[in-house]
């Protein structure tokens, strides 16, 4: 069939309703990019596309999105996200703690008894209404939450994984001071971490907190060419 | 008119911050998909539900046509592609994919993802195809088609039906579902005008 014959049915082929003989023709066009049926395929195309204009339109569930966006980031979620699992993870800790209280053993009850502490001084920062949030990220990415009366909160994601006597630290750098240290922590093995410095903060005269890669135990003055986030407030 | 069609539309806009997403979804910017369902997911959602009638398969459905987007983007030409257009074509082939597929009915499969479905298929397509104004004219022109040409049109987008087959669903001999088809996609391109460049 000739082009003139077929072009009749561009716009039937980009509906997906062409079939038969003339479906057969076009694909042959088609295939050997012929420089009249393939201008005018893709022009038909169009009309295709805005027929998606046409459905009458239905509210998703809520869910779905965070299902969409869990396939390319699981850990991905907003401030409360990570309140439910701090939450749920407390949980947890309770109830290994009673079962520890019931075995009597002290020491892993104390050692759980500091997580627990930890975990509700974190929470103290996340929740805290008066917190100043900022989001940060390529690559490494995440977010800083500094309440000015618990402290400071750094969560981020894709951090690498350290060599062995390396350790990430955090600073809380004052508006023309130096760098204050805020502790080490190690991410999770998915790149994850969640770091909490506590104490009060005056988010005023302060100018960022960032993070260093440093010798384990972490350095009293953050080395300059490992800096590796910065996070401005 | 439809008022929520019309907010739907209003969404999907803007060109120039599709070729932006675009190229975020290259980089593999997990915020880039975020934004991605923000602009677009609910109409996906839409099209999915209206073709499969089903709330738990349309959402298995549109999240694997996000994946598939994600997956795809490299492909994906930001400077020219138009990403709205594609991803909604890749939402109606997984859902008539699924119908066909319920439907034992796997004899043809035009709506294969490399024939209807494939990014190169939406390169230099019209930014604006999916703005509010192409959505009033839409709506408005399939408003002003008699009953059988709706019905075929109806057939062919959300059930995916080629022209043989809404003979046999219809009744009716192939020659006049093919004179149906053809008028009914003739009409609408003479009432949306030169913003709908087609060839029927």
């Amino acid at each position: 069939m000739t082009c003139d014959e077929l072009k009749d049915d561009y716009a039937t082929y980009a509906l997906g309703a062409l079939d038969g003989e003339s479906l057969d023709e076009l694909r042959e066009h088609l295939a050997r990019q012929c420089e009249n049926c393939t201008p005018g395929v893709r022009q038909a195309r169009e009309l295709a596309a805005r027929m998606a204009l046409t459905v009458n339109p239905v509210e998703p569930p809520r869910r779905l999105r965070k299902r969409v966006i869990a396939l390319v980031n699981p850990h991905a979620g907003s401030r409360w996200n990570t309140v439910l699992v701090l939450v749920t993870a407390l949980s947890i800790f309770f109830t290994v703690h009673i079962w520890l209280r019931h075995r009597e053993s002290h020491r892993e009850f104390d050692a759980f008894l500091a997580k627990y502490n930890d975990m509700q001084e974190k929470l103290a920062v996340l929740e805290d209404p008066l917190a100043k949030e900022v989001t940060f990220g390529k690559g490494a990415r995440g977010r800083v939450v500094v309440s000015p009366t618990h402290g400071v909160a750094f969560s981020g994601q894709n951090l690498a994984a350290l060599p062995a006597g390396k350790t990430y630290e955090m600073w809380i750098i004052p508006k023309g001071g130096k760098p204050v240290p805020a502790g080490t922590f190690a991410p999770s093995p998915d790149g994850s971490a969640l770091h909490l410095r506590t104490g009060p903060v005056d988010i005023a005269s302060t100018a960022a907190v960032a993070v260093s890669i440093e010798r384990a135990g972490g350095v009293a003055s953050p080395t300059a060419d490992q800096i590796i986030i910065v996070v401005p407030l | 008119m439809n008022l929520l069609g019309l907010l739907l539309a209003l969404e999907l806009s803007d060109g120039a911050n599709d070729s932006d997403l675009a190229r975020r979804l290259q980089r593999r910017e997990p915020q880039a998909m975020a934004d991605l369902y923000d602009r677009f997911g609910r109409l996906a959602y839409s099209i999915v539900y209206a073709i499969v009638r089903d709330t738990g398969v349309a959402e298995d459905l549109v999240q694997e046509t996000f994946l598939r987007i994600w997956n795809r983007a490299a492909g994906f030409d930001p400077d020219r592609g138009a990403l709205g257009p594609w991803l909604l074509a890749v939402a109606r082939n997984r859902a008539i994919d699924y119908i066909r597929s319920a439907r034992a009915r796997m004899d043809r499969n035009l709506f294969e993802l490399d024939e209807h479905g494939s990014a190169a298929h939406f390169v230099d397509m019209e930014r604006e195809v999916l703005n509010a104004d192409a959505g009033r004219r839409i709506q408005a022109a399939m408003a002003k088609l008699n009953e059988n040409q709706r019905k075929v049109i109806e057939l062919a987008y959300y059930e995916g039906l080629s022209q043989t087959e809404m003979a046999e669903r219809l009744g009716q001999p192939l020659g006049t579902v093919k004179t149906w088809v053809r008028t009914a996609l003739k009409q609408l391109k003479d009432q949306l005008g030169g913003g709908a460049v087609m060839t029927a």
